[in-house]
Protein backbone atom coordinates (compact mmCIF):
# COMPACT_ATOMS: atom_id res chain seq x y z
CA UNK A 1 0.00 0.00 0.00
CA UNK A 2 2.82 2.45 0.22
CA UNK A 3 3.50 1.89 -3.60
CA UNK A 4 -0.17 2.95 -3.81
CA UNK A 5 0.59 6.18 -1.38
CA UNK A 6 3.73 7.36 -3.01
CA UNK A 7 1.64 7.06 -6.52
CA UNK A 8 -1.57 9.09 -4.94
CA UNK A 9 1.26 11.76 -3.84
CA UNK A 10 2.40 11.97 -7.50
CA UNK A 11 -1.00 12.50 -8.54
CA UNK A 12 -3.96 12.88 -6.35
CA UNK A 13 -6.64 12.59 -9.45
CA UNK A 14 -6.43 8.52 -9.11
CA UNK A 15 -7.35 6.39 -6.25
CA UNK A 16 -8.97 9.42 -4.82
CA UNK A 17 -12.07 7.88 -2.89
CA UNK A 18 -11.58 4.22 -0.80
CA UNK A 19 -10.34 0.89 -2.55
CA UNK A 20 -12.72 -1.30 -2.92
CA UNK A 21 -12.15 -4.69 -1.59
CA UNK A 22 -12.35 -6.69 -4.92
CA UNK A 23 -10.24 -3.95 -6.30
CA UNK A 24 -7.37 -4.18 -4.04
CA UNK A 25 -7.27 -8.05 -3.80
CA UNK A 26 -7.89 -8.69 -7.56
CA UNK A 27 -6.70 -5.96 -9.76
CA UNK A 28 -4.08 -4.01 -7.52
CA UNK A 29 -1.19 -6.77 -6.92
CA UNK A 30 -2.14 -7.46 -10.79
CA UNK A 31 -0.99 -3.16 -11.24
CA UNK A 32 1.84 -3.54 -8.90
CA UNK A 33 2.95 -6.52 -10.58
CA UNK A 34 3.26 -5.35 -13.85
CA UNK A 35 4.21 -1.72 -12.72
CA UNK A 36 7.51 -3.35 -11.24
CA UNK A 37 7.78 -5.02 -14.12
CA UNK A 38 8.06 -2.15 -16.43
CA UNK A 39 10.80 -1.11 -14.19
CA UNK A 40 12.85 -4.25 -14.06
CA UNK A 41 12.51 -4.25 -17.83
CA UNK A 42 12.83 -1.07 -18.51
CA UNK A 43 13.28 2.15 -17.02
CA UNK A 44 15.89 0.70 -14.23
CA UNK A 45 17.59 -0.98 -17.21
CA UNK A 46 17.92 1.45 -19.66
CA UNK A 47 19.26 3.42 -15.97
CA UNK A 48 22.20 0.88 -15.49
CA UNK A 49 23.38 0.71 -19.04
CA UNK A 50 23.67 4.52 -19.24
CA UNK A 51 25.32 4.56 -16.02
CA UNK A 52 27.49 1.88 -16.48
CA UNK A 53 28.32 3.81 -20.18
CA UNK A 54 29.17 7.09 -18.00
CA UNK A 55 31.22 4.93 -15.39
CA UNK A 56 33.55 3.55 -18.06
CA UNK A 57 34.42 6.96 -18.84
CA UNK A 58 34.68 8.79 -16.35
CA UNK A 59 35.57 6.74 -13.05
CA UNK A 60 33.47 8.16 -10.42
CA UNK A 61 29.95 6.41 -9.24
CA UNK A 62 27.97 8.47 -7.84
CA UNK A 63 27.92 11.19 -10.97
CA UNK A 64 27.36 8.39 -12.95
CA UNK A 65 24.31 7.09 -11.05
CA UNK A 66 23.21 10.78 -11.26
CA UNK A 67 23.67 10.72 -14.84
CA UNK A 68 22.53 7.68 -15.94
CA UNK A 69 19.13 8.54 -14.61
CA UNK A 70 19.29 11.45 -16.34
CA UNK A 71 20.37 10.02 -19.62
CA UNK A 72 17.67 7.20 -18.94
CA UNK A 73 14.47 9.43 -18.67
CA UNK A 74 15.87 11.41 -21.85
CA UNK A 75 15.97 8.47 -24.00
CA UNK A 76 12.22 7.39 -23.00
CA UNK A 77 11.12 11.00 -23.81
CA UNK A 78 12.75 9.98 -27.29
CA UNK A 79 11.60 6.87 -27.34
CA UNK A 80 8.45 5.84 -25.57
CA UNK A 81 6.27 7.53 -28.50
CA UNK A 82 7.52 5.05 -30.79
CA UNK A 83 7.46 2.25 -28.24
CA UNK A 84 3.87 3.01 -27.42
CA UNK A 85 2.53 3.13 -31.71
CA UNK A 86 4.93 -0.38 -32.56
CA UNK A 87 4.76 -2.35 -29.71
CA UNK A 88 2.08 -1.24 -26.91
CA UNK A 89 -0.93 -0.19 -29.20
CA UNK A 90 -0.35 -3.70 -31.28
CA UNK A 91 -0.08 -6.32 -28.08
CA UNK A 92 -3.33 -4.16 -26.05
CA UNK A 93 -5.23 -4.80 -29.63
CA UNK A 94 -4.55 -8.20 -29.24
CA UNK A 95 -5.31 -7.97 -25.62
CA UNK A 96 -8.37 -6.55 -26.14
CA UNK A 97 -9.53 -8.99 -28.82
CA UNK A 98 -9.23 -11.70 -25.93
CA UNK A 99 -11.66 -9.57 -24.40
CA UNK A 100 -13.89 -9.36 -26.13
CA UNK A 101 -13.94 -13.19 -27.23
CA UNK A 102 -13.82 -14.08 -23.41
CA UNK A 103 -17.16 -11.39 -22.74
CA UNK A 104 -19.03 -12.99 -25.49
CA UNK A 105 -18.54 -17.37 -23.50
CA UNK A 106 -18.60 -16.31 -19.96
CA UNK A 107 -22.92 -16.67 -19.70
CA UNK A 108 -22.02 -20.53 -20.81
CA UNK A 109 -18.73 -21.13 -18.86
CA UNK A 110 -18.76 -22.85 -15.76
CA UNK A 111 -17.89 -20.98 -12.40
CA UNK A 112 -14.34 -22.19 -12.32
CA UNK A 113 -13.79 -21.69 -16.11
CA UNK A 114 -15.52 -17.88 -15.12
CA UNK A 115 -13.10 -17.47 -12.15
CA UNK A 116 -10.56 -17.64 -14.67
CA UNK A 117 -11.69 -15.58 -17.26
CA UNK A 118 -12.37 -13.38 -14.70
CA UNK A 119 -8.72 -13.18 -12.97
CA UNK A 120 -7.49 -13.47 -17.04
CA UNK A 121 -9.20 -10.34 -17.87
CA UNK A 122 -7.98 -8.71 -14.84
CA UNK A 123 -4.38 -9.11 -15.87
CA UNK A 124 -4.92 -7.92 -19.00
CA UNK A 125 -6.61 -4.61 -18.00
CA UNK A 126 -3.76 -4.16 -14.97
CA UNK A 127 -1.23 -5.04 -18.35
CA UNK A 128 -2.94 -2.01 -19.89
CA UNK A 129 -3.20 0.18 -17.63
CA UNK A 130 0.60 0.00 -16.41
CA UNK A 131 1.64 0.20 -20.05
CA UNK A 132 -0.20 2.02 -21.35
CA UNK A 133 -0.03 4.56 -18.12
CA UNK A 134 3.56 4.85 -18.19
CA UNK A 135 3.86 6.28 -21.64
CA UNK A 136 2.74 9.15 -19.68
CA UNK A 137 6.08 9.89 -18.95
CA UNK A 138 7.01 11.26 -22.14
CA UNK A 139 3.41 12.81 -22.18
CA UNK A 140 4.10 14.79 -19.30
CA UNK A 141 7.68 14.79 -19.54
CA UNK A 142 7.95 16.58 -22.72
CA UNK A 143 5.12 18.95 -21.63
CA UNK A 144 7.13 19.94 -18.40
CA UNK A 145 10.29 20.68 -20.65
CA UNK A 146 8.60 22.83 -23.05
CA UNK A 147 7.05 24.89 -20.31
CA UNK A 148 10.09 25.23 -18.60
CA UNK A 149 12.01 26.18 -22.08
CA UNK A 150 9.74 28.15 -23.37
CA UNK A 151 10.26 31.88 -21.33
CA UNK A 152 14.41 31.12 -22.70
CA UNK A 153 12.93 30.40 -26.38
CA UNK A 154 10.71 32.73 -26.89
CA UNK A 155 10.82 36.61 -26.21
CA UNK A 156 8.09 38.06 -24.30
CA UNK A 157 5.52 35.14 -25.50
CA UNK A 158 1.78 36.59 -25.18
CA UNK A 159 0.46 33.85 -24.79
CA UNK A 160 1.06 30.85 -22.56
CA UNK A 161 2.84 27.96 -24.09
CA UNK A 162 0.20 25.07 -24.19
CA UNK A 163 -1.80 27.39 -26.83
CA UNK A 164 0.97 25.93 -29.07
CA UNK A 165 -0.17 22.12 -27.82
CA UNK A 166 -4.05 22.27 -28.61
CA UNK A 167 -6.29 21.99 -31.49
CA UNK A 168 -5.64 18.56 -32.37
CA UNK A 169 -7.13 15.89 -32.63
CA UNK A 170 -7.49 12.88 -30.29
CA UNK A 171 -8.99 10.18 -29.30
CA UNK A 172 -10.96 12.50 -26.72
CA UNK A 173 -12.36 14.67 -29.59
CA UNK A 174 -13.08 12.06 -31.33
CA UNK A 175 -15.40 9.97 -29.11
CA UNK A 176 -17.03 13.66 -28.18
CA UNK A 177 -17.32 14.54 -31.28
CA UNK A 178 -19.13 11.21 -32.19
CA UNK A 179 -21.92 11.84 -29.23
CA UNK A 180 -22.55 14.91 -30.25
CA UNK A 181 -23.61 14.04 -34.26
CA UNK A 182 -25.43 10.86 -32.58
CA UNK A 183 -27.36 13.75 -30.64
CA UNK A 184 -28.27 15.25 -33.73
CA UNK A 185 -29.94 11.88 -35.62
CA UNK A 186 -33.79 12.78 -36.05
CA UNK A 187 -35.26 9.00 -35.61
CA UNK A 188 -35.27 7.88 -31.87
CA UNK A 189 -34.63 3.85 -33.52
CA UNK A 190 -31.52 5.12 -35.57
CA UNK A 191 -30.00 7.42 -32.58
CA UNK A 192 -30.15 4.55 -30.03
CA UNK A 193 -28.78 1.95 -32.74
CA UNK A 194 -25.60 4.45 -33.57
CA UNK A 195 -25.70 5.07 -29.54
CA UNK A 196 -25.88 1.18 -28.70
CA UNK A 197 -22.41 0.81 -31.72
CA UNK A 198 -21.31 3.97 -29.90
CA UNK A 199 -21.17 2.66 -26.33
CA UNK A 200 -19.58 -0.50 -27.39
CA UNK A 201 -16.11 1.57 -28.90
CA UNK A 202 -16.30 4.24 -26.32
CA UNK A 203 -18.57 3.33 -23.27
CA UNK A 204 -16.23 1.75 -21.41
CA UNK A 205 -14.44 5.32 -19.84
CA UNK A 206 -14.23 4.90 -15.96
CA UNK A 207 -14.37 7.61 -13.53
CA UNK A 208 -11.34 6.22 -11.17
CA UNK A 209 -9.13 2.79 -11.22
CA UNK A 210 -11.78 0.97 -9.26
CA UNK A 211 -13.72 -2.16 -10.57
CA UNK A 212 -16.74 -0.78 -8.29
CA UNK A 213 -17.27 2.07 -10.24
CA UNK A 214 -19.90 2.16 -12.79
CA UNK A 215 -18.29 2.85 -16.63
CA UNK A 216 -19.65 5.30 -18.71
CA UNK A 217 -21.92 3.06 -20.71
CA UNK A 218 -23.52 1.95 -17.67
CA UNK A 219 -24.58 5.38 -16.37
CA UNK A 220 -27.86 5.41 -18.21
CA UNK A 221 -29.96 8.34 -17.08
CA UNK A 222 -26.14 10.64 -17.88
CA UNK A 223 -25.75 9.41 -20.91
CA UNK A 224 -29.53 10.11 -21.92
CA UNK A 225 -29.39 13.91 -20.37
CA UNK A 226 -26.46 14.39 -22.09
CA UNK A 227 -27.60 13.66 -25.09
CA UNK A 228 -30.32 16.07 -25.34
CA UNK A 229 -27.84 18.58 -23.85
CA UNK A 230 -25.57 17.89 -26.91
CA UNK A 231 -28.30 19.11 -29.06
CA UNK A 232 -27.79 22.97 -27.76
CA UNK A 233 -23.86 23.14 -27.95
CA UNK A 234 -21.47 23.34 -30.90
CA UNK A 235 -19.58 20.57 -32.11
CA UNK A 236 -16.22 19.43 -30.37
CA UNK A 237 -15.06 19.59 -33.51
CA UNK A 238 -15.38 23.25 -34.08
CA UNK A 239 -13.86 23.86 -30.87
CA UNK A 240 -10.55 21.78 -32.20
CA UNK A 241 -10.85 23.52 -35.45
CA UNK A 242 -10.96 26.81 -34.01
CA UNK A 243 -8.01 26.09 -31.48
CA UNK A 244 -5.75 25.12 -34.25
CA UNK A 245 -6.27 28.13 -36.00
CA UNK A 246 -5.38 30.07 -33.40
CA UNK A 247 -2.51 27.97 -32.42
CA UNK A 248 -0.97 28.92 -35.90
CA UNK A 249 -1.67 32.56 -36.09
CA UNK A 250 0.39 32.13 -32.62
CA UNK A 251 3.30 30.48 -34.18
CA UNK A 252 3.27 33.00 -36.56
CA UNK A 253 3.70 35.99 -34.00
CA UNK A 254 6.31 33.40 -31.70
CA UNK A 255 8.62 32.67 -34.91
CA UNK A 256 9.04 36.74 -35.34
CA UNK A 257 10.23 36.72 -31.72
CA UNK A 258 12.72 33.57 -31.03
CA UNK A 259 16.17 33.68 -29.36
CA UNK A 260 17.23 30.16 -30.70
CA UNK A 261 17.12 29.06 -34.32
CA UNK A 262 13.84 28.25 -35.83
CA UNK A 263 14.47 24.30 -36.60
CA UNK A 264 15.61 23.81 -33.24
CA UNK A 265 12.39 25.75 -31.65
CA UNK A 266 10.24 23.30 -34.23
CA UNK A 267 12.13 20.23 -33.07
CA UNK A 268 11.51 20.94 -29.59
CA UNK A 269 7.48 22.06 -30.69
CA UNK A 270 6.69 19.31 -33.01
CA UNK A 271 8.48 16.31 -30.69
CA UNK A 272 6.08 17.93 -27.57
CA UNK A 273 2.50 18.06 -30.01
CA UNK A 274 3.06 14.64 -30.72
CA UNK A 275 3.78 12.97 -27.39
CA UNK A 276 1.11 15.61 -25.92
CA UNK A 277 -1.41 14.55 -28.05
CA UNK A 278 -0.65 10.69 -26.65
CA UNK A 279 -2.52 11.63 -23.45
CA UNK A 280 -5.71 11.82 -24.46
CA UNK A 281 -5.46 8.83 -26.58
CA UNK A 282 -4.27 6.61 -23.70
CA UNK A 283 -6.91 7.47 -21.79
CA UNK A 284 -9.25 5.28 -24.11
CA UNK A 285 -7.16 2.44 -24.28
CA UNK A 286 -6.41 1.78 -20.91
CA UNK A 287 -10.30 1.49 -19.83
CA UNK A 288 -11.14 -0.93 -22.76
CA UNK A 289 -11.91 -3.32 -20.46
CA UNK A 290 -12.76 -2.61 -17.86
CA UNK A 291 -17.02 -2.98 -18.77
CA UNK A 292 -16.62 -6.50 -19.93
CA UNK A 293 -14.29 -6.99 -16.97
CA UNK A 294 -17.09 -5.67 -14.31
CA UNK A 295 -19.33 -7.48 -16.30
CA UNK A 296 -17.81 -11.14 -15.63
CA UNK A 297 -17.67 -10.70 -11.78
CA UNK A 298 -21.14 -9.09 -11.65
CA UNK A 299 -21.87 -12.24 -13.64
CA UNK A 300 -20.14 -14.34 -10.46
CA UNK A 301 -21.70 -12.61 -8.01
CA UNK A 302 -25.18 -13.39 -9.65
CA UNK A 303 -24.40 -16.66 -9.84
CA UNK A 304 -23.11 -16.95 -5.98
CA UNK A 305 -26.04 -14.71 -4.93
CA UNK A 306 -24.65 -11.65 -4.20
CA UNK A 307 -26.51 -8.45 -5.92
CA UNK A 308 -24.26 -6.57 -8.18
CA UNK A 309 -24.11 -3.50 -5.63
CA UNK A 310 -22.49 -5.39 -3.38
CA UNK A 311 -20.24 -8.02 -5.25
CA UNK A 312 -17.79 -5.41 -5.31
CA UNK A 313 -17.30 -5.45 -1.06
CA UNK A 314 -15.87 -9.10 -1.20
CA UNK A 315 -12.44 -10.12 -1.41
CA UNK A 316 -11.32 -12.10 -4.64
CA UNK A 317 -10.15 -15.12 -2.54
CA UNK A 318 -14.14 -15.05 -0.97
CA UNK A 319 -15.57 -15.03 -4.58
CA UNK A 320 -13.44 -17.83 -6.35
CA UNK B 1 -16.67 38.10 -1.17
CA UNK B 2 -14.59 34.51 -0.86
CA UNK B 3 -11.73 34.15 -2.93
CA UNK B 4 -10.92 30.51 -3.54
CA UNK B 5 -6.96 30.10 -5.08
CA UNK B 6 -6.32 26.90 -6.90
CA UNK B 7 -3.82 26.58 -10.03
CA UNK B 8 -4.25 28.16 -13.39
CA UNK B 9 -5.28 25.19 -15.59
CA UNK B 10 -6.62 26.90 -18.60
CA UNK B 11 -7.02 30.53 -18.94
CA UNK B 12 -10.22 32.70 -19.62
CA UNK B 13 -12.31 34.26 -17.29
CA UNK B 14 -16.33 33.59 -17.29
CA UNK B 15 -19.16 34.04 -14.80
CA UNK B 16 -21.80 32.03 -13.75
CA UNK B 17 -23.99 29.38 -12.42
CA UNK B 18 -22.05 26.77 -10.14
CA UNK B 19 -23.04 22.80 -10.21
CA UNK B 20 -21.69 21.36 -8.12
CA UNK B 21 -21.02 16.93 -9.19
CA UNK B 22 -19.53 14.76 -6.44
CA UNK B 23 -20.37 12.15 -8.93
CA UNK B 24 -20.92 10.95 -12.09
CA UNK B 25 -24.62 9.53 -10.86
CA UNK B 26 -24.95 13.37 -10.03
CA UNK B 27 -24.35 14.78 -13.67
CA UNK B 28 -27.47 14.28 -15.45
CA UNK B 29 -28.71 17.26 -13.51
CA UNK B 30 -25.63 19.51 -15.01
CA UNK B 31 -27.07 21.85 -17.81
CA UNK B 32 -25.34 23.57 -20.64
CA UNK B 33 -23.19 26.62 -19.90
CA UNK B 34 -22.78 26.03 -16.24
CA UNK B 35 -19.80 26.00 -14.45
CA UNK B 36 -18.39 22.51 -13.16
CA UNK B 37 -17.17 22.54 -9.97
CA UNK B 38 -15.98 18.90 -8.61
CA UNK B 39 -13.43 16.89 -7.27
CA UNK B 40 -11.62 15.63 -10.08
CA UNK B 41 -12.28 14.48 -13.60
CA UNK B 42 -11.68 11.51 -15.64
CA UNK B 43 -11.95 10.22 -19.08
CA UNK B 44 -15.73 9.76 -18.25
CA UNK B 45 -16.32 13.07 -17.13
CA UNK B 46 -15.02 15.13 -20.87
CA UNK B 47 -18.31 15.25 -22.37
CA UNK B 48 -19.61 17.07 -19.52
CA UNK B 49 -16.64 19.55 -19.93
CA UNK B 50 -17.18 19.86 -23.42
CA UNK B 51 -20.65 21.34 -22.71
CA UNK B 52 -19.52 23.71 -19.25
CA UNK B 53 -18.86 27.28 -19.12
CA UNK B 54 -16.04 26.29 -16.92
CA UNK B 55 -14.04 23.63 -14.24
CA UNK B 56 -13.37 23.90 -10.73
CA UNK B 57 -11.66 21.12 -9.14
CA UNK B 58 -10.23 20.06 -5.55
CA UNK B 59 -7.90 17.89 -6.96
CA UNK B 60 -4.84 17.75 -9.28
CA UNK B 61 -2.26 20.51 -10.61
CA UNK B 62 -1.89 22.31 -13.40
CA UNK B 63 -1.71 19.60 -15.77
CA UNK B 64 -4.68 17.48 -14.58
CA UNK B 65 -6.81 15.58 -16.15
CA UNK B 66 -9.47 18.95 -15.66
CA UNK B 67 -6.89 21.25 -17.11
CA UNK B 68 -5.60 19.40 -20.07
CA UNK B 69 -9.14 18.65 -21.42
CA UNK B 70 -10.38 22.76 -20.69
CA UNK B 71 -7.62 23.55 -23.01
CA UNK B 72 -9.12 21.31 -25.76
CA UNK B 73 -11.97 22.76 -25.35
CA UNK B 74 -10.95 26.46 -24.62
CA UNK B 75 -12.48 26.86 -21.61
CA UNK B 76 -11.35 28.26 -18.29
CA UNK B 77 -10.81 26.09 -15.43
CA UNK B 78 -9.06 26.23 -11.78
CA UNK B 79 -7.85 23.14 -10.57
CA UNK B 80 -6.36 21.99 -6.95
CA UNK B 81 -8.44 24.33 -4.92
CA UNK B 82 -8.83 21.60 -1.88
CA UNK B 83 -12.44 22.97 -0.90
CA UNK B 84 -14.04 24.26 -3.93
CA UNK B 85 -16.82 21.06 -3.90
CA UNK B 86 -17.61 21.84 -0.39
CA UNK B 87 -17.62 25.91 -0.28
CA UNK B 88 -19.74 26.66 -3.26
CA UNK B 89 -22.98 25.13 -3.48
CA UNK B 90 -25.26 24.35 -6.41
CA UNK B 91 -27.24 27.75 -8.31
CA UNK B 92 -24.01 29.93 -6.55
CA UNK B 93 -23.56 32.84 -9.52
CA UNK B 94 -19.44 32.72 -9.45
CA UNK B 95 -16.52 34.01 -11.00
CA UNK B 96 -13.46 32.52 -12.18
CA UNK B 97 -10.25 33.25 -13.58
CA UNK B 98 -8.29 30.38 -14.81
CA UNK B 99 -5.36 32.68 -15.88
CA UNK B 100 -4.66 33.71 -12.09
CA UNK B 101 -6.01 30.40 -10.74
CA UNK B 102 -8.80 32.46 -8.56
CA UNK B 103 -12.59 31.99 -7.92
CA UNK B 104 -14.69 34.88 -6.82
CA UNK B 105 -17.76 33.92 -4.77
CA UNK B 106 -20.22 36.81 -3.69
Amino acid sequence: MSLLNIFKSLNDEWFRNPMSRLEKSLRLPLLIKHGLLILFSRSFVFWAVFAAIVYLLIHNLTIAIFVGFFLAILWELLSLRAHFLHHILPRHSDNQNEVIKLSKQYKNQSDIELVHSIWRVADLSAWAITNIGYVGIAAWGWEIVFRLLYPLLVRQPKLPYYFLLVGFVNKTIEADQKLWEIARIKSDKNQKTALIKYLEIYGSRGDDIDLSLYTFREQAEFVESLIQSLSHVASPRSHQQQLAGERVKHLKQIELNLRVPRSLFMWLLFRTQQNVNLREDRRHYYFQPEYFLRQMIIELGRRKGIPSDQIFTHSWSELQ
Amino acid sequence: MTILKGYPGSSGRVTGSARVITKLEEAKTFQPGEILVTIATSPAWTPLIHISAGVITDKGGSLCHAAIVSREYGIPAVVGTRTASAVIKTGMEITMDGTTGEVYIE
